[in-house]
């Protein structure tokens, strides 16, 4: 880890972005389906310090049909440290938009928060589910060969030849639009994971192709080893290095997926939250002008895909002896 | 006669099969060898040494298949046994010793690991796995087992990695071990003590053994009886006295002159 720097700086950035995620309801200052309606595109509020910190309300005021927050500078409210099980919060009728709110007055803060849940944990389920299939189709394939061989490939060659968009969209659309939002989230991760796996499954069956014919796969069959056993325990865990950085590699393509489909109102509705549904409303050019902060969500994918390949570059310069001694 | 064999292998003969064409490589051999005695199967290289090994396993390569013959077992004919079959018997009733222990041994696991697997696979009234590993260990006269247990292939030398192959060689107590060029990757010095070491297991477990070699230093050294094969043929077979003092064939005479001695002047060939 030493010498990668970068990698280590991705992995404290997820680990923070994950731990938030999982306790999300200690860090985030409301819920995902706190309401201010009088509030909606707040702008990030400013924090004040003398030297404790504080924020002021703010007065909603319209001109020329543009809606207009000023700070009303009368009260000070402080910043409440572990109050009401958060980390942070101020007093009503003022609120803590750090990030600024939504068009339903919504935290943005919280709602990334809260959708980071969705949005990080779908690219992990996602990857187990694939790297599962993938080794298995791959060490199948590679390990018996010839019909089987053949089946598989030809498989992984047709799922790999559909434009994945369009085959996200197609699996989509058997579905009922009205499913609740878990069942919706568990269909993605699928949808995804079955898209995911073909190229992981070739690269894979190439491996255990010269794995098989190694010396210590014919000593375990000498010894009496059956097929499963050898397959799996003395031929598939040769491929986990490059397994395990592969799927650190794509991963943020899982994420983006589910931003897109999430994007397109096909993934997780309202009022639910992950950062793809987030961005649905700064599609439109003209809330995207008047209030810019609801593109935060677009700012945590990119640093989370970064850290993910951050992460996954330096994994894999770590896990390749033949880069050791270059470095 | 029969029932004091433990391996009879009766006109065996084993075929490459190419484009439709085939190529024999054994060309029909019989050899026995009796309990607990050391068989030797000399002959150069390519000769098929290592194809008689495997088609006693069932292992050969897949273009390749037994054309005819017989291979009993303890008097059970093996060689048209399925694949589920002779997987309860390779290990457990016969194993199988590599020429590249390095190459034999799975990289990513420690010795006791596979070791243990070998314990677990084939020795299921064993309880407690680790211990019986550190006796094979022992068995196999490895110092510290309790530490070398937890060793990687790549920490020990090639006597240490061939003495830990030959441990999970005898984990299952089979009838008979099959020792293909044990030796060859290793240093004079250390053969000689793998050598000792795989006497003193015959005699300890009272098995069999098939030492495939190109070494007649080793076969007298070892073994009982003596095959010595050439191009597929078993062309003399006997036992080792008979095979050193009066060779027949005119290969084993050629075979036993070529051998360097300190004693006799012989003429440089160039």
């Amino acid at each position: 880890m030493k010498n990668h720097k970068l990698a280590l700086f991705g992995a404290i950035i997820l680990f923070a972005l994950y731990l938030t995620a999982i306790f999300a309801d200690f860090f985030a200052p409301y819920s995902f389906d706190t309401e201010k309606r009088q509030k909606a595109y707040h702008p990030p509020v400013k924090i004040h310090f003398d030297p404790m910190p504080y924020v002021y309300d703010y007065k909603v005021e319209f001109h020329e049909g543009i809606k207009t927050f000023t700070p009303v500078i009368d009260k000070k409210y402080y910043i409440k440290f572990f109050s009401k099980g958060r980390l942070f919060g101020v007093d009503e009728p003022a609120n803590i938009f750090i990030l600024g709110s939504d068009w339903n007055g919504r935290d943005i803060l919280s709602r990334i928060i809260y959708g980071g849940r969705i949005s990080l944990s779908v690219g992990l389920i996602g990857i187990f589910i694939s790297l599962f299939l993938g080794l298995a189709a791959g060490g199948i394939s590679g390990y018996f060969g010839g019909i089987t061989d053949n089946v598989f490939m030809r498989l992984v060659e047709l799922l790999m030849c559909f434009p994945s968009f369009y085959l996200m969209l197609a699996l989509r659309a058997v579905f009922p639009i009205s499913m609740s939002s878990t069942s919706v989230y568990i269909m993605i991760t699928v949808i995804l994971a079955f898209i995911g796996w073909p190229s992981l499954a070739r690269v894979i069956r190439g491996m255990v192709l010269s794995l098989k014919a190694r010396e210590y796969v014919l000593a375990a069959k000498s010894l009496g080893g059956n097929t499963s056993r050898i397959l799996f325990r003395h031929i598939l865990p040769q491929t986990f290095s490059y397994a395990i950085v592969s799927a650190t590699l794509s991963i943020p393509g899982y994420i983006l997926s589910e931003s897109a489909l999430s994007l397109l109102g096909l993934g997780i509705t309202e009022p639910h939250t992950s950062w793809g549904n987030m961005l649905n409303r700064a599609m439109s050019i003209s809330d995207m002008q008047l209030h810019p902060w609801i593109l935060w969500p677009g700012i945590f994918i990119c640093v989370t895909v970064a850290a993910f390949n951050f992460l996954g570059d330096g994994l894999r310069d770590m896990l390749d002896p033949k880069k050791c001694h270059e470095a | 006669m029969s029932s004091e064999q433990i391996l009879e292998i009766k006109n065996l003969k084993v075929s490459f099969f190419s484009n439709k064409t085939e190529i024999p490589v054994i060309r029909g051999i019989d050899f026995a060898i009796g309990k607990g005695k050391i068989m030797a199967l000399v002959g150069e290289s390519g000769c098929g040494k290592t194809m008689t090994a495997m088609s006693i396993l069932g292992l050969l390569p897949h273009n390749t298949s037994i054309v005819s013959g017989e291979v009993l077992f303890d008097g059970k004919e093996i060689s048209k046994y399925s694949d589920r079959q002779l997987q309860k018997i390779r290990g457990k009733e016969i194993s199988l010793i590599f020429q590249e222990p390095g190459l034999a041994l799975n990289p990513v696991y420690t010795i006791g690991n596979q070791i243990g697997e070998v314990v677990k696979l084939h020795n299921r009234s064993v309880k407690n796995v680790k211990k019986e590993t550190i006796r094979l260990l022992n068995a196999v006269r490895i110092p510290n087992p309790e530490q070398r247990i937890n060793a990687y292939p790549h920490e020990l030398s090639g006597g240490m990695q061939q003495r830990a192959l030959i441990a999970m060689a005898i984990a299952g107590q089979p009838k008979l071990i099959i020792a293909d060029e044990p030796t060859t990757a290793l240093d004079v010095t250390v053969q000689a003590q793998i050598l000792i070491l795989l006497k003193e297991i015959v005699r300890e477990l009272n098995t069999s053994v098939l030492l495939i070699t190109h070494d007649l230093g080793i076969v007298a050294e070892v073994a009982d009886t003596a095959a010595v094969m050439y191009a597929g043929k078993i062309v003399e077979f006997g036992n080792v006295y008979d095979i050193f003092h009066s060779p027949t064939h005119p290969y084993t005479k050629g075979l036993l002159a070529s051998i360097p001695r300190l004693d006799k002047k012989q003429k440089r060939q160039s």
